[in-house]
Protein backbone atom coordinates (compact mmCIF):
# COMPACT_ATOMS: atom_id res chain seq x y z
CA UNK A 1 0.00 0.00 0.00
CA UNK A 2 2.83 2.37 0.91
CA UNK A 3 4.56 1.37 -2.32
CA UNK A 4 1.49 2.23 -4.32
CA UNK A 5 1.08 5.63 -2.67
CA UNK A 6 4.76 6.47 -3.19
CA UNK A 7 4.63 5.42 -6.84
CA UNK A 8 1.43 7.40 -7.36
CA UNK A 9 3.07 10.45 -5.82
CA UNK A 10 6.08 10.04 -8.07
CA UNK A 11 3.79 9.62 -11.07
CA UNK A 12 1.85 12.78 -10.24
CA UNK A 13 5.08 14.71 -9.76
CA UNK A 14 6.42 13.55 -13.11
CA UNK A 15 3.17 14.36 -14.89
CA UNK A 16 2.97 17.93 -13.61
CA UNK A 17 6.69 18.61 -14.02
CA UNK A 18 6.33 17.58 -17.67
CA UNK A 19 3.19 19.67 -18.07
CA UNK A 20 4.90 22.74 -16.60
CA UNK A 21 7.83 22.22 -18.96
CA UNK A 22 5.55 22.01 -21.98
CA UNK A 23 3.83 25.20 -20.88
CA UNK A 24 6.96 27.23 -20.27
CA UNK A 25 9.86 25.84 -22.33
CA UNK A 26 11.26 27.98 -25.15
CA UNK A 27 12.65 25.10 -27.15
CA UNK A 28 10.59 22.55 -29.05
CA UNK A 29 13.01 19.70 -28.26
CA UNK A 30 12.66 20.53 -24.58
CA UNK A 31 8.88 20.51 -25.02
CA UNK A 32 9.05 16.96 -26.37
CA UNK A 33 11.28 15.97 -23.46
CA UNK A 34 8.57 17.34 -21.18
CA UNK A 35 6.05 15.20 -23.02
CA UNK A 36 8.27 12.18 -22.44
CA UNK A 37 8.44 12.93 -18.71
CA UNK A 38 4.64 13.20 -18.68
CA UNK A 39 4.54 9.82 -20.36
CA UNK A 40 6.80 8.38 -17.66
CA UNK A 41 4.31 9.60 -15.08
CA UNK A 42 1.38 8.06 -16.92
CA UNK A 43 3.19 4.74 -17.27
CA UNK A 44 4.10 4.72 -13.60
CA UNK A 45 0.51 5.53 -12.59
CA UNK A 46 -0.85 2.77 -14.82
CA UNK A 47 1.61 0.32 -13.38
CA UNK A 48 1.07 1.25 -9.75
CA UNK A 49 -2.71 1.00 -10.22
CA UNK A 50 -2.26 -2.72 -10.84
CA UNK A 51 0.06 -3.43 -7.93
CA UNK A 52 -1.24 -5.80 -5.30
CA UNK A 53 0.19 -8.28 -2.82
CA UNK A 54 0.48 -10.84 -5.62
CA UNK A 55 2.60 -8.48 -7.70
CA UNK A 56 1.74 -6.44 -10.78
CA UNK A 57 -1.36 -7.36 -12.75
CA UNK A 58 -1.06 -8.51 -16.35
CA UNK A 59 -3.72 -6.05 -17.41
CA UNK A 60 -1.83 -3.01 -16.14
CA UNK A 61 1.42 -4.30 -17.67
CA UNK A 62 -0.35 -4.59 -21.02
CA UNK A 63 -1.66 -1.05 -20.66
CA UNK A 64 1.87 0.16 -19.88
CA UNK A 65 3.23 -1.52 -23.02
CA UNK A 66 0.48 0.03 -25.14
CA UNK A 67 1.15 3.44 -23.62
CA UNK A 68 4.88 3.10 -24.33
CA UNK A 69 4.20 2.23 -27.97
CA UNK A 70 1.77 5.08 -28.50
CA UNK A 71 4.03 7.59 -26.77
CA UNK A 72 7.10 6.58 -28.74
CA UNK A 73 5.20 6.91 -32.01
CA UNK A 74 3.88 10.35 -31.08
CA UNK A 75 7.39 11.44 -30.11
CA UNK A 76 8.79 10.21 -33.42
CA UNK A 77 6.25 12.24 -35.38
CA UNK A 78 6.79 15.29 -33.14
CA UNK A 79 10.57 15.14 -33.63
CA UNK A 80 10.16 14.93 -37.39
CA UNK A 81 7.93 18.02 -37.23
CA UNK A 82 10.63 19.76 -35.19
CA UNK A 83 13.17 19.13 -37.96
CA UNK A 84 10.69 20.39 -40.51
CA UNK A 85 10.07 23.57 -38.52
CA UNK A 86 13.77 24.16 -37.98
CA UNK A 87 14.51 23.89 -41.69
CA UNK A 88 11.66 26.23 -42.48
CA UNK A 89 12.07 28.92 -39.78
CA UNK A 90 15.70 28.37 -38.60
CA UNK A 91 14.67 28.47 -34.97
CA UNK A 92 13.20 26.14 -32.39
CA UNK A 93 11.66 28.83 -30.22
CA UNK A 94 7.86 28.49 -30.47
CA UNK A 95 7.37 32.17 -29.62
CA UNK A 96 9.68 33.15 -32.45
CA UNK A 97 8.03 30.74 -34.86
CA UNK A 98 4.63 32.22 -34.07
CA UNK A 99 6.02 35.70 -34.71
CA UNK A 100 7.64 34.66 -37.99
CA UNK A 101 4.41 33.20 -39.30
CA UNK A 102 2.85 36.66 -39.55
CA UNK B 1 8.79 -4.68 6.10
CA UNK B 2 8.70 -1.95 3.48
CA UNK B 3 10.93 -2.57 0.46
CA UNK B 4 12.98 0.58 0.21
CA UNK B 5 14.66 -0.03 -3.16
CA UNK B 6 11.67 0.88 -5.39
CA UNK B 7 10.97 3.94 -3.27
CA UNK B 8 14.57 5.08 -3.69
CA UNK B 9 14.33 4.35 -7.40
CA UNK B 10 11.10 6.39 -7.65
CA UNK B 11 12.71 9.28 -5.78
CA UNK B 12 15.76 9.15 -8.06
CA UNK B 13 13.44 9.02 -11.07
CA UNK B 14 11.66 12.23 -10.06
CA UNK B 15 14.95 13.97 -9.26
CA UNK B 16 16.55 12.92 -12.54
CA UNK B 17 13.54 13.97 -14.61
CA UNK B 18 13.43 17.39 -12.95
CA UNK B 19 17.17 17.75 -13.52
CA UNK B 20 16.81 16.73 -17.16
CA UNK B 21 14.21 19.41 -17.74
CA UNK B 22 16.11 22.13 -15.87
CA UNK B 23 19.53 21.59 -17.45
CA UNK B 24 20.20 24.18 -20.14
CA UNK B 25 22.32 22.06 -22.51
CA UNK B 26 20.14 19.75 -24.56
CA UNK B 27 22.79 17.04 -24.76
CA UNK B 28 23.13 16.84 -20.99
CA UNK B 29 19.38 16.88 -20.73
CA UNK B 30 19.22 13.92 -23.10
CA UNK B 31 21.83 11.97 -21.12
CA UNK B 32 19.96 12.48 -17.84
CA UNK B 33 16.69 11.51 -19.54
CA UNK B 34 18.38 8.33 -20.73
CA UNK B 35 19.24 7.42 -17.14
CA UNK B 36 15.73 8.22 -15.96
CA UNK B 37 14.39 5.80 -18.60
CA UNK B 38 16.68 3.15 -17.15
CA UNK B 39 15.40 3.96 -13.65
CA UNK B 40 11.76 3.54 -14.64
CA UNK B 41 12.64 0.27 -16.36
CA UNK B 42 14.37 -0.83 -13.17
CA UNK B 43 11.23 -0.07 -11.15
CA UNK B 44 9.16 -2.21 -13.52
CA UNK B 45 11.77 -4.98 -13.29
CA UNK B 46 11.77 -4.81 -9.49
CA UNK B 47 8.06 -5.53 -9.28
CA UNK B 48 8.28 -8.43 -11.72
CA UNK B 49 6.91 -6.78 -14.88
CA UNK B 50 9.82 -7.99 -16.98
CA UNK B 51 8.18 -7.61 -20.36
CA UNK B 52 7.02 -4.06 -19.70
CA UNK B 53 10.38 -3.06 -18.21
CA UNK B 54 12.33 -4.50 -21.08
CA UNK B 55 10.04 -2.88 -23.61
CA UNK B 56 10.35 0.44 -21.82
CA UNK B 57 14.15 0.33 -21.82
CA UNK B 58 14.34 -0.75 -25.46
CA UNK B 59 11.93 1.95 -26.59
CA UNK B 60 12.90 4.97 -24.52
CA UNK B 61 16.53 4.36 -23.59
CA UNK B 62 17.21 2.94 -27.05
CA UNK B 63 15.10 4.19 -29.93
CA UNK B 64 13.80 7.49 -28.58
CA UNK B 65 17.20 8.53 -27.20
CA UNK B 66 18.78 7.89 -30.59
CA UNK B 67 16.04 9.94 -32.25
CA UNK B 68 16.66 12.81 -29.83
CA UNK B 69 20.39 12.57 -30.49
CA UNK B 70 19.86 12.80 -34.25
CA UNK B 71 17.52 15.77 -33.87
CA UNK B 72 20.00 17.60 -31.63
CA UNK B 73 22.76 16.91 -34.14
CA UNK B 74 20.60 18.19 -37.00
CA UNK B 75 19.41 21.34 -35.29
CA UNK B 76 22.38 22.02 -33.03
CA UNK B 77 20.56 24.60 -31.00
CA UNK B 78 20.69 24.88 -27.24
CA UNK B 79 17.76 25.91 -25.15
CA UNK B 80 17.67 29.69 -24.86
CA UNK B 81 18.12 31.34 -21.52
CA UNK B 82 14.89 31.53 -19.56
CA UNK B 83 13.51 35.01 -19.38
CA UNK B 84 12.48 36.71 -16.21
CA UNK B 85 9.40 35.38 -14.46
CA UNK B 86 6.61 36.93 -16.44
CA UNK B 87 2.89 36.81 -15.80
CA UNK B 88 2.12 33.75 -17.94
CA UNK B 89 4.81 31.62 -16.31
CA UNK B 90 3.66 32.70 -12.86
CA UNK B 91 0.01 31.83 -13.58
CA UNK B 92 1.07 28.51 -15.12
CA UNK B 93 3.15 27.60 -12.08
CA UNK B 94 0.31 28.46 -9.69
CA UNK B 95 -2.18 26.42 -11.74
CA UNK B 96 0.26 23.50 -11.87
CA UNK B 97 0.72 23.50 -8.12
CA UNK B 98 -3.02 23.87 -7.59
CA UNK B 99 -3.72 20.92 -9.87
CA UNK B 100 -1.08 18.70 -8.32
CA UNK B 101 -2.63 18.28 -4.87
CA UNK B 102 -6.17 17.14 -5.88
CA UNK B 103 -4.69 14.91 -8.57
CA UNK B 104 -2.41 13.25 -6.01
CA UNK B 105 -5.31 12.81 -3.59
CA UNK B 106 -7.51 11.37 -6.35
CA UNK B 107 -5.08 8.80 -7.64
CA UNK B 108 -4.17 7.55 -4.17
CA UNK B 109 -7.86 6.68 -3.63
CA UNK B 110 -8.09 4.47 -6.73
CA UNK B 111 -8.84 0.80 -6.30
CA UNK B 112 -6.04 -1.46 -7.52
CA UNK B 113 -6.56 -3.43 -10.70
CA UNK B 114 -6.99 -7.09 -9.90
CA UNK B 115 -4.26 -9.58 -10.65
CA UNK B 116 -5.99 -11.91 -13.09
CA UNK B 117 -8.74 -11.43 -15.59
CA UNK B 118 -11.16 -13.58 -13.57
CA UNK B 119 -10.82 -11.15 -10.67
CA UNK B 120 -11.09 -8.20 -13.03
CA UNK B 121 -14.31 -9.65 -14.35
CA UNK B 122 -15.65 -9.99 -10.84
CA UNK B 123 -14.70 -6.39 -10.07
CA UNK B 124 -15.91 -4.76 -13.26
CA UNK B 125 -18.99 -6.90 -13.79
CA UNK B 126 -17.82 -8.19 -17.18
CA UNK B 127 -17.98 -11.84 -18.01
CA UNK B 128 -14.80 -13.85 -17.92
CA UNK B 129 -15.23 -14.89 -21.54
CA UNK B 130 -15.01 -11.32 -22.85
CA UNK B 131 -11.87 -10.61 -20.90
CA UNK B 132 -10.21 -13.88 -21.80
CA UNK B 133 -10.95 -13.12 -25.45
CA UNK B 134 -9.16 -9.77 -25.10
CA UNK B 135 -6.36 -11.36 -23.11
CA UNK B 136 -5.80 -13.99 -25.80
CA UNK B 137 -5.07 -11.26 -28.34
CA UNK B 138 -2.49 -9.44 -26.23
CA UNK B 139 0.34 -10.61 -28.49
CA UNK B 140 -1.17 -8.47 -31.25
CA UNK B 141 0.21 -5.50 -29.34
CA UNK B 142 3.59 -6.17 -30.90
CA UNK B 143 2.09 -6.16 -34.38
CA UNK B 144 0.37 -2.82 -33.79
CA UNK B 145 3.58 -1.41 -32.34
CA UNK B 146 5.42 -2.38 -35.52
CA UNK B 147 2.66 -0.78 -37.60
CA UNK B 148 2.89 2.44 -35.59
CA UNK B 149 6.67 2.62 -35.92
CA UNK B 150 6.38 1.97 -39.64
CA UNK B 151 3.80 4.76 -39.94
CA UNK B 152 6.12 7.12 -38.06
CA UNK B 153 9.02 6.26 -40.39
CA UNK B 154 6.80 6.86 -43.40
CA UNK B 155 5.80 10.23 -41.96
CA UNK B 156 9.43 11.24 -41.52
CA UNK B 157 10.31 10.18 -45.07
CA UNK B 158 7.29 12.06 -46.39
CA UNK B 159 8.30 15.23 -44.58
CA UNK B 160 11.84 15.11 -45.91
CA UNK B 161 10.75 14.35 -49.45
CA UNK B 162 8.36 17.32 -49.55
CA UNK B 163 10.78 19.77 -48.06
CA UNK B 164 11.53 21.49 -51.39
CA UNK B 165 7.87 21.94 -52.25
CA UNK B 166 7.10 23.71 -48.97
CA UNK B 167 9.90 26.24 -49.36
Amino acid sequence: MIDSIALNGAAASLFFVGLATIATARNLVKNIMGFQVMLFGVNLALFSAGLSDQGPSDFSSTLVVLSIAMGASVEAVALSLVVFLYRHYRTLNPWMIRRLRH
Amino acid sequence: MIPTAPLILAFLLVISCVAALLVRKLLWSLIILFYSSLLLGAILFWYGATYAGLFHIITFAGAVSVMFMVIIMLTGEDAPEPRQLNRQVFIGSVLTLAGFIPFLLAITQLQPIAGRYEEQGLLSGSTVDELSFLWAFRSWDLFFVLLLIFAAILGVINLFSREGEVE
